[in-house]
């Protein structure tokens, strides 16, 4: 077979090559520099993914997350079209219940307009006859030209609204406050005039309604968690 | 032909240098029938002892280690042909030696068959070193060159085809 031959004749050349019976000098040694680089390497890409990764995590859990706004399950106009984010508190005292729009009051409390940017701050009063608590961002959306906007709010982003949300108890008949901002000033149109606004409390499904007016740019929103002293 | 291990090679904490008696000759006969250079065979065999020592850690499969050293001579020899034939179209151009001719070096003073073998281009010596040396299959061969078996069934065919004179002659 031609094969065969073929084999006998590489494995005739192949003899020519001297045994291999001592490790050449310096090998070793350029082997562990090379382990030495690679190990190197290694935990340097390793640290810096693990860097990387608290970098991200510190970013995410100080910067105020963005809600899409989202619109309800059910054509329900108590269900508004965001929901909050809140994080109920190892601290919060047993029996109280989370506070609820079907137990609360909305209300503008103050209004500032200077550069196209709109301040306002809301005022939820508790109509209960029990104490509520709560913690988190109220969800916002605002009622322009016979529909729900859907507006995607931003929670913080001014120096006031920053903090973290707290936990609050709210007396019967005391209050709680938020703080939005939002544009009248669009790029690429009119703002939006609403003429009603509602918001959901964390927590809760129940949207509380209050007639105001205004003009919006709908990507603008900005809001502050509820906090319970009034803010200036 | 490189030795087959029935023994698994404990890769982790064993000694470079145990590796390297172990295996070092089987890939210097493989790097030599492909490059047709001791010496260079002996270099890139060392080359790839070193290069695998990063990577040592990583094997998974003890028994793997004579695969991925074979794998890596073949890479290395390629590479090595490849910057020769840039090297080589480079003198060319600036019109400073002139053209080397063949694969191997000084076929003139080996035997005919040597320097048949050598006078293949490197895929297709590779192609036949493995199928016929190493005694790998074309599945195999195709994996380790990383073409298809059908190129190393055209590769082994054409190389056939010109050492078959010598081949026949032989006999």
């Amino acid at each position: 077979m031609i094969e065969d031959r073929l084999r006998e004749l590489l494995r005739d050349v192949a003899d020519e090559t001297p045994p291999q019976t001592h490790v050449p000098p310096g090998l070793v040694g350029r082997a562990h520099r090379r382990i030495a680089v690679v190990a190197t390497t290694a935990v340097l890409v390793v640290v810096a993914m693990v860097v990387g990764s608290l970098v991200a995590v510190r970013t995410l859990a100080s910067a105020p997350p963005t809600v899409p706004a989202t619109h309800p399950p059910s054509p329900r106009p108590s269900v508004i079209s965001s929901h909050p984010t809140t994080t109920p508190p190892p601290s919060s005292p047993a029996g109280v219940a989370g506070c609820s729009g079907a137990a609360s009051a909305l209300a503008v409390d103050s209004t500032q307009g200077a550069a196209g940017t709109m301040r306002t701050v809301w005022r939820i009063r508790n109509t209960g006859t029990a104490s509520c608590q709560v913690n988190g961002y109220p969800a916002t959306d605002f009622h322009a030209s016979g529909r729900w906007l859907g507006v995607q709010v931003h929670h913080g982003g001014f120096g006031d609204i920053n903090e973290r949300p707290t936990h609050i108890v709210v007396q019967p008949g005391a209050s709680m406050y938020f703080v939005s901002y939002w544009s009248d000033v669009t790029g690429t149109g009119p703002c939006s005039q609403f003429d009603r606004v509602r918001v959901t409390l964390p927590n809760d499904r129940t949207a509380i309604e209050t007639a105001a007016t205004g003009c919006i740019n709908p990507s603008s929103v900005d809001v502050g968690p509820l906090v319970k002293a009034r803010p200036a | 032909m490189m030795q087959a291990d029935v023994e698994p090679v404990r890769i982790e904490g064993a000694r470079l240098a145990d590796l390297y008696v172990r295996h070092a000759e089987g890939a210097v006969r493989l790097a030599y029938l492909i490059t047709g250079d001791r010496h260079l065979a002996e270099d890139l065999v060392q080359d790839a002892f070193v290069k695998l020592a990063g990577r040592l850690l990583h094997i998974r499969d003890p028994g793997g280690f004579e695969a991925y050293l074979r794998r890596t001579v073949v890479n290395l020899a390629n590479s090595y042909f490849r910057r020769r034939k840039v090297e080589r179209r480079y003198v060319e151009r600036e019109g400073g030696l002139p053209p080397i001719q063949g694969e191997g070096p000084d076929v003139a003073t080996r035997d005919a068959a040597r320097a048949a073998l050598l006078t293949l281009p490197v895929r297709q010596r590779t192609a036949i070193v493995l199928r016929f040396y190493e005694d790998l299959s074309e599945a195999q061969t195709a994996e380790l060159m990383g073409c298809r078996p059908g190129t190393v069934k055209s590769l082994t065919s054409r190389g056939m085809d010109k050492l078959r004179p010598l081949l026949e002659g032989a006999r």
